[in-house]
C-alpha cells in the first residue's frame, strides 16, 4: 500500500566534490508495485529492493550529464520515468548511480557499457545494457536481462526468466522457467533446480547440472560449442539427444549411442515413461557428453 | 452435450481474461511497406509470382544492404577501413533456388529474408548513434551467426529430410533475427 | 522455442470493434492509396490480427509471416471494403483464409498435416506439454491452446477467444455445424484436463 506520507522529490547538483562530477539525489513516494524506468549512460548502475513504498535514486554523474530524475507528486506514484545522459561514453563510465525500489516494484533498466547490479527485488526486472555485466541475487518474479558482449549472472532462481547475449557468458541457478540464449558466450546452469528449462547457443559451450522438478521439459540447443549435461541418475528421465555430425558421449546410463544412419553424426535416446521429465539436446558439430550424479 | 459445470465457468473465466492483443516482434510494418503495390496498380497484377519474384529481390536487397551497412559502419569507425576487405561479414545465406529444401523452409525462410531486410534497414538507419564497439561486437556475432546458417543450410540440402538439422536452421535464424532486434533496440531512434 | 511475447491487455469489449469516426477516414485514405494512412491501420490492429495469428498456429515464426501476409492482402482488398463493416472481423477474415490456404498447400506436400483427424496427435501433446498446475493462470491456458490439435484449437479460438457465431465461424472456415459442435466441446475437454479444472 502506498505510503500517506508523500517524499518530496529532490534533484541536487551540489558544488563538484568529486573529478568533474555531480552528486544527484531524488526521492518519489510511490506504490508497492510501482513502475519504474530508468535510462542511464554511467558506468556502475546498484538497484536494491527494500521495504518502503518510495524510490530513492542517488549517485554521481559527470558535469555536463542531462538529469531527469522526475518531479515531485502530491500522492504515491505508480510510474516513474528517469534519465541520466552522459556528455559521452567516457565519461559516463566513472559516474555510478543507486537507486532503491519497493521490492515489489516492476524496474527496466536500459544503459550502455555499465556493471549492473540487483539486488531483492521480487517483482519484475528488465535490464539491457550493451558492455559490463548484469549481476541479480534475489529471485524477482519475472526477470529478462539482455547483454551484447557483458556477461549475465543470476543468483537466484526467478519464476520466470529469459537471458540473452551476443557474446556475454550467461550463469545461472534455475528457476521454474527458464530461458537463456547466446551467440558464443557459454551457458552454465548449476546449484538449483528447474522446470521449464530452454538453452541455445551458436557456438558457445553449455554445461547444465540442475536438479529437475518432476515432469520437467529441458531443451538444449547448439550449432557448434559443446554441451555437458549431468543429471541425477536416481530419476527416471526420457532423453532425446541428436547431432549432425558431432560426437555423443553418454556417462549417465550404461545404453551407448548409435551412430547416425550415413555414418555422420549420433543419437541418444533413453524412454522411461517420462516421470522425471524429459530432455531433448540438439547439436550441430558440437559433442553432447551426459553424465550421471 | 455436457452440461455447463464450475469447471466449465472457471475456463470461461480465464479464457475471457486472455490478451486480446500480442505485439508482434519485431515490428512488422518495414516487411510489409515493402510488398505494398502502389494501389493506381490493379491487385491482379500483384500475384503469388510477382510476389515470389519480389521476395527474391528483397533478398537480394538485404544482401547488398547488409554488405552496404558494414562498409558503411566500418567507414565510420576509422582506422579499421584498412582491414574492411579482410573482415568484411560474409553475404547472409540468401535462400537459392528451393528445390532442395523442404517446402515448409522455402516459406520460413522468405520470412526470414523479410525480417532480416527490414531490420536492417532499421539499424541502418539508426547506425550512428551505436558506438563503434558495439558495431563490432554485433558484426562478430553475426558474422557466426551466418556462418552456422549458412553450413545449416548446406547440409540439410544433402539431407532435406533430416529434422533435426531443419530445426538446427531454423533456430539458428531465430537467433540472428534477434540479434539483430536487439541491436536496433539498442540504438536510439533519432 | 517459446519466444518471449509482450503482451498488452486491451481494454475493450470482445465484441469486435466497428470503424470509429476517425478510422473510416484512414481506412478511406488507405483506399486511396495512402500508405501513412495503412501504416496507422496496421499500428492499430496489428497485435489483434497478430494474436489471432498466434493462437491459431501456436507457432510465433509462422504468426509473423501470417499477420504480414494479412496486411499485405488486406492492402489489396482494402478498394473492396466495406465502410459499415467491422474492421477486425475483415482482418480477421484475411487472416484465417491466409493460414487455410497455407494449410492446404501444406496438405498437399505432405500428409502430416491434419486439420480435422488429429485428436489423438493433440491429446498425446497436451498431456506432454502441461503438467497439471495447481493454479490456472492466463499463461497454463495460452500454453494449452498452443498444445491443442490445430483444427480444435482453430475452433476454440475463433469461437471462445474471439467470439465470433458459429455462423461466422463456418463462413471463415467452411466447416460443418456439426464438425465445429464436436471440436469446440473436444477443445474444453482438453483444456480443462490440462489446466486440472
Amino acid at each position: 500500500m502506498a505510503r500517506a506520507v508523500a517524499v518530496a522529490a529532490t534533484v541536487t547538483a551540489l558544488a563538484a566534490p568529486l573529478h568533474a562530477q555531480r552528486k544527484v539525489h531524488a526521492a518519489h513516494a510511490t506504490t508497492s508495485d510501482v513502475s519504474v524506468r530508468l535510462f542511464a549512460s554511467v558506468g556502475t548502475v546498484q538497484v536494491i529492493g527494500w521495504d518502503k513504498d518510495s524510490v530513492v535514486i542517488s549517485g554521481a554523474v559527470p558535469k555536463g550529464s542531462q538529469v531527469a530524475l522526475g518531479n515531485p507528486g502530491l500522492g504515491a506514484t505508480r510510474g516513474l520515468k528517469l534519465f541520466v545522459e552522459s556528455p559521452t561514453e567516457e565519461a559516463g563510465r566513472a559516474g555510478t548511480l543507486t537507486m532503491r525500489v519497493p521490492r515489489g516494484a516492476r524496474v527496466w533498466l536500459k544503459t550502455g557499457s555499465a556493471d549492473v547490479a540487483v539486488s531483492e527485488v521480487t517483482g519484475g526486472v528488465d535490464v539491457n545494457i550493451v558492455g559490463g555485466s548484469i549481476v541479480v541475487r534475489g529471485s524477482p518474479r519475472e526477470l529478462r536481462a539482455e547483454s551484447m558482449d557483458g556477461a549475465v549472472t543470476v543468483d537466484g532462481t526467478p519464476s520466470w526468466m529469459r537471458l540473452k547475449t551476443a557474446t556475454g557468458d550467461i550463469t545461472l541457478r534455475g528457476g521454474e522457467d527458464v530461458g537463456a540464449a547466446t551467440i558464443s558466450g557459454t551457458i552454465e546452469a548449476r546449484g538449483g533446480q528447474a522446470e521449464r528449462v530452454k538453452l541455445e547457443s551458436t557456438t558457445g559451450d553449455i554445461r547444465f547440472a540442475l536438479g529437475l522438478a518432476r515432469g520437467a521439459a529441458v531443451e538444449m540447443e547448439t550449432h557448434s560449442g559443446a554441451i555437458d549435461v549431468q543429471l541425477s541418475r536416481k530419476t527416471p528421465m526420457d532423453i532425446d539427444a541428436a547431432t549432425v555430425t558431432g560426437a555423443i558421449e553418454n556417462a549417465w546410463s550404461k545404453a551407448r549411442p548409435t551412430v547416425g544412419s550415413e555414418g555422420r553424426g549420433m543419437t541418444f535416446t533413453s524412454q522411461t515413461g517420462g516421470i522425471g521429465g524429459r530432455v531433448v539436446l540438439r547439436s550441430f558439430k558440437g559433442k553432447i557428453t551426459l553424465r550421471g550424479t | 452435450m455436457s452440461e455447463h459445470t464450475s469447471s466449465d465457468d472457471r475456463l470461461d473465466e480465464l479464457t475471457a481474461g486472455l490478451p486480446r492483443e500480442v505485439a508482434p516482434l519485431p515490428d512488422l510494418w518495414p516487411a510489409i511497406r515493402a510488398e505494398l503495390a502502389p494501389r493506381s496498380a490493379r491487385a491482379a497484377q500483384w500475384s503469388p509470382r510477382w510476389r515470389l519474384v519480389a521476395a527474391g529481390l528483397l533478398v537480394a536487397a538485404s544482401s547488398s544492404i547488409l554488405t552496404l551497412f558494414a562498409t558503411r559502419m566500418r567507414d565510420g569507425v576509422g582506422g579499421a577501413a584498412a582491414v574492411a576487405t579482410a573482415d568484411r561479414a560474409p553475404a547472409p545465406p540468401r535462400p537459392r533456388a528451393p528445390a532442395r529444401l523442404p517446402a515448409h523452409l522455402v516459406v520460413a525462410e522468405r520470412g526470414y529474408a523479410r525480417s532480416i531486410d527490414a531490420l536492417w534497414r532499421t539499424l541502418d538507419e539508426r547506425r550512428d548513434s551505436l558506438a563503434p564497439s558495439t558495431v563490432a561486437t554485433v558484426e562478430r556475432s553475426l558474422r557466426i551467426a551466418d556462418s552456422a546458417i549458412a553450413e545449416a543450410r548446406s547440409a540439410l540440402e544433402q539431407d532435406p529430410a533430416n529434422r533435426v538439422l531443419a530445426d538446427l536452421l531454423v533456430s539458428n535464424y531465430e537467433r540472428k533475427i534477434d540479434l539483430l532486434r536487439r541491436a536496433t533496440e539498442l540504438a536510439p531512434r533519432t | 522455442m517459446a519466444r518471449v511475447l509482450s503482451l498488452v491487455r486491451q481494454q475493450e469489449s470482445v465484441e469486435a470493434p466497428r470503424l470509429a469516426v476517425g478510422d473510416e477516414a484512414l481506412v478511406d485514405r488507405a483506399r486511396k492509396g495512402d500508405v501513412d494512412a495503412f501504416e496507422r491501420v496496421y499500428r492499430l490492429y496489428a497485435g489483434r490480427v497478430y494474436a489471432l495469428c498466434l493462437r491459431l498456429v501456436a507457432d510465433p515464426v509462422e504468426a509473423r509471416e501470417l499477420t504480414q501476409d494479412t496486411f499485405v492482402r488486406a492492402w489489396e482488398a482494402l478498394p473492396r471494403f466495406r465502410a459499415d463493416a467491422s474492421i477486425t472481423t475483415w482482418l480477421h477474415r484475411i487472416a484465417v483464409n491466409a493460414m487455410l490456404e497455407r494449410r492446404r498447400g501444406d496438405r498437399r506436400r505432405s500428409a502430416r498435416v491434419s486439420l480435422v483427424d488429429d485428436d489423438e496427435d493433440g491429446e498425446a501433446q497436451i498431456a506432454g506439454v502441461v503438467t497439471a498446475p495447481d493454479v490456472a493462470t492466463a499463461i497454463d491456458l495460452e500454453r494449452a491452446i498452443g498444445a491443442l490439435p490445430p483444427g480444435v484449437r482453430r475452433a476454440f479460438v475463433l469461437h471462445d477467444v474471439e467470439g465470433y457465431t458459429h455462423e461466422e465461424i463456418a463462413t471463415m472456415t467452411g466447416l460443418a455445424a456439426g464438425t465445429l459442435r464436436a471440436q469446440l466441446h473436444r477443445a474444453r475437454q482438453l483444456l480443462k484436463r490440462a489446466l486440472s479444472l
